[in-house]
């Protein structure tokens, strides 16, 4: 599903922010991306959200190489990518329908057709009473609920998150990794980046660790999830 | 929060709502008011500034047109010849000339009207020696060579001598071709502000929205639709401004009604549209290159 191979990174001139990361994600995995501040997580997440080039090497998504694809075939691949932020990202003047529904507005489907599927999804999501309401209205945590909602309401193939409990209180934050896992049970491949062990030392998914720009793959507990496939990382520790 | 799985399938009951979508980029203060203040006062300078050199220009050409028309021949006595003695000789050039439509011998009571200001009334006497002169209409559309015919008139009468007041001409043409000059300093000065505060003021509302901008790429609208979303926002929103600022020029001139003629004939306030279109082509060119290159320059 996701595969980078000797991917490296680097802002305009800067320095490298990742070196030749290897890296393979199958389809339906769950894993959580940790390393400490600057290791170059959120430049990780931004290649495979396509939110930026590689300097080097090949990024495949989905099977296909992004490098290849033209800018209309990249904004098709975006929806099949979901994307959660720590800064959850919603538009402030649009009510939390208006943003849940922004990816299906964007793709020309009209609103009669997503219309009860949104609602329901706000319903399972717990925001089935904030419909109207603006953003600046929700707590931490329901905001972060919307932008998963938005994140999920194409059904993407990849969720992507990056922090996504760093605004939120700890029983929150347990709270939302117990939703994605809910969508991971249907299928869709997670990757979850924090820095905060004690969210990840509760859920049985592996870990990818990475630090001066190379991923370790450690597994997360003693007895990992027996369905849980397993990635291929640079290193592997258990 | 719901434990459940997500849904799947549309669910069976009616919704409990229909709300209907937002715009995708907020409605206010995306060019600031103070902003669109600037923007209309730029605009209707500009205005002033079109129509002002517009208002020269036609002034210059009617004094020009006017020094070009006042052409005489004057006529005074020689030794051998008095000047009506002269006049038929003068009058037949000036009846063959080309480029001349008509002509007329001033009466000596003409004469005398003009002269009364310099003389005082009443000191203009039958003693007095006074030339005859001629005022001449050149034909506006056959052109009239003023040195050829100079030269025949003089030919027949000695005392005859065509004046062209173009020293004066001279004088005058010099002083119109600076107030056009001056006039379109100011119009291109006034402009290039006007278009610089468009700009900026354009570029402060892009950047203000540069957030939604990124989430709409993020999540896989093609460049166009969000360039036609930004564009078709930007304009509108700076549409007003530029409109203010015409209609308020309109007003002005129309206020100039009776004192400038010409100001307010709607052929003159149609000349000044160009300024508030131009304004708002500005806006939507800022607003389409600003975009494809934010989005360009990411993935």
């Amino acid at each position: 599903m996701i595969r980078l191979d000797q991917v490296s990174l680097s802002y305009e001139k800067g320095p490298e922010v990742l070196k030749d990361v290897n890296l393979h994600l199958p389809e339906g995995s769950f894993h959580f991306l940790t390393g400490p501040s600057g290791a170059g997580k959120t430049s990780l997440l931004k290649l495979i959200f396509l939110a930026h080039r590689a300097s080097a090497g090949r990024v495949h998504l989905m099977g296909q190489d992004v490098a290849a694809l033209s800018r209309r075939q990249l904004a098709k691949a975006r929806r099949q990518i979901g994307v959660v932020f720590q800064d959850f990202r919603l538009i402030d003047h649009l009510s939390i329908y208006d943003n849940v529904t922004l990816p299906l507005r964007v793709a020309g489907q009209k609103e009669a057709s997503y219309q009860q599927n949104v609602i329901e999804l706000l319903d399972w999501v717990g925001l089935g009473g904030h419909i109207h309401a603006l953003p600046e209205t929700l707590s931490g945590g329901e905001k972060q609920r919307a932008a998963i909602a938005r994140a999920v309401i194409t059904r993407p193939k990849i969720i992507i998150a990056d922090e996504p409990t760093g605004n939120v209180d700890p029983e929150m934050g347990i709270r939302l990794i117990r939703l994605l896992d809910e969508l991971n049970k249907m299928g869709t491949t997670i990757l979850l980046a924090t820095h905060d062990q004690t969210l990840w030392s509760q859920f049985a998914h592996p870990r990818l660790h990475l630090e001066d720009g190379h991923i370790r793959h450690i597994a997360n507990t003693p007895e990992p999830h027996p369905e849980a496939p397993i990635a291929v990382a640079d290193e592997v520790v258990t | 929060m719901s434990q459940n799985h997500p849904p799947k399938t549309a669910p069976q009951t009616t919704p409990q709502t229909t709300p209907a979508h937002a715009a995708l980029l907020p409605p206010k203060s995306l060019a600031g008011p103070a902003l669109m203040a600037v923007t209309m006062v730029m605009t209707f300078l500009a205005c002033l500034a079109l129509g002002s050199s517009i208002l020269v220009d036609r002034a210059a050409n009617q004094w020009l047109a006017r020094a070009t028309s006042a052409m005489s021949v004057q006529i005074i006595e020689t030794r051998r010849q008095t000047a009506d003695q002269q006049l038929p000789a003068v009058l037949r050039q000036l009846r063959d000339a080309p480029g001349v439509e008509s002509f007329r011998v001033l009466e000596k009571s003409d004469l005398i009207r003009l002269l009364e200001p310099w003389l005082g009334q009443g000191n203009i006497g039958e003693d007095l020696p006074l030339p005859l002169l001629i005022e001449i209409t050149p034909d506006s559309r056959q052109p009239l060579n003023t040195q050829a015919l100079a030269a025949e008139i003089k030919a027949v009468a000695p005392g005859a001598r065509l004046d062209t007041h173009g020293r004066w001409r001279e004088t005058l043409e010099t002083t119109a071709n600076a107030l056009r000059l001056f006039a379109v300093l100011v119009l291109t000065m006034v402009t290039l502000a006007t278009g610089t505060v468009i700009l900026f003021a354009t570029r402060a509302g892009l950047l203000a929205n540069e957030e939604i901008l990124n989430v709409l790429h993020q999540i896989g609208a093609m460049d166009g639709y969000i360039s036609r979303r930004f564009e078709t926002h930007f304009t509108r929103a700076t549409l007003l401004a530029p409109v203010g600022g015409l209609l308020a020029a309109f007003g002005f001139f129309d206020a100039l009604a009776g004192r400038v003629p010409g100001a307010p004939e709607t052929q003159f306030l149609v000349a000044l549209t160009p300024i508030p279109v131009g304004a708002v082509v500005i806006s939507w060119l800022v607003t389409r290159s600003y975009v494809m290159r934010r989005l360009t320059a990411q993935f």
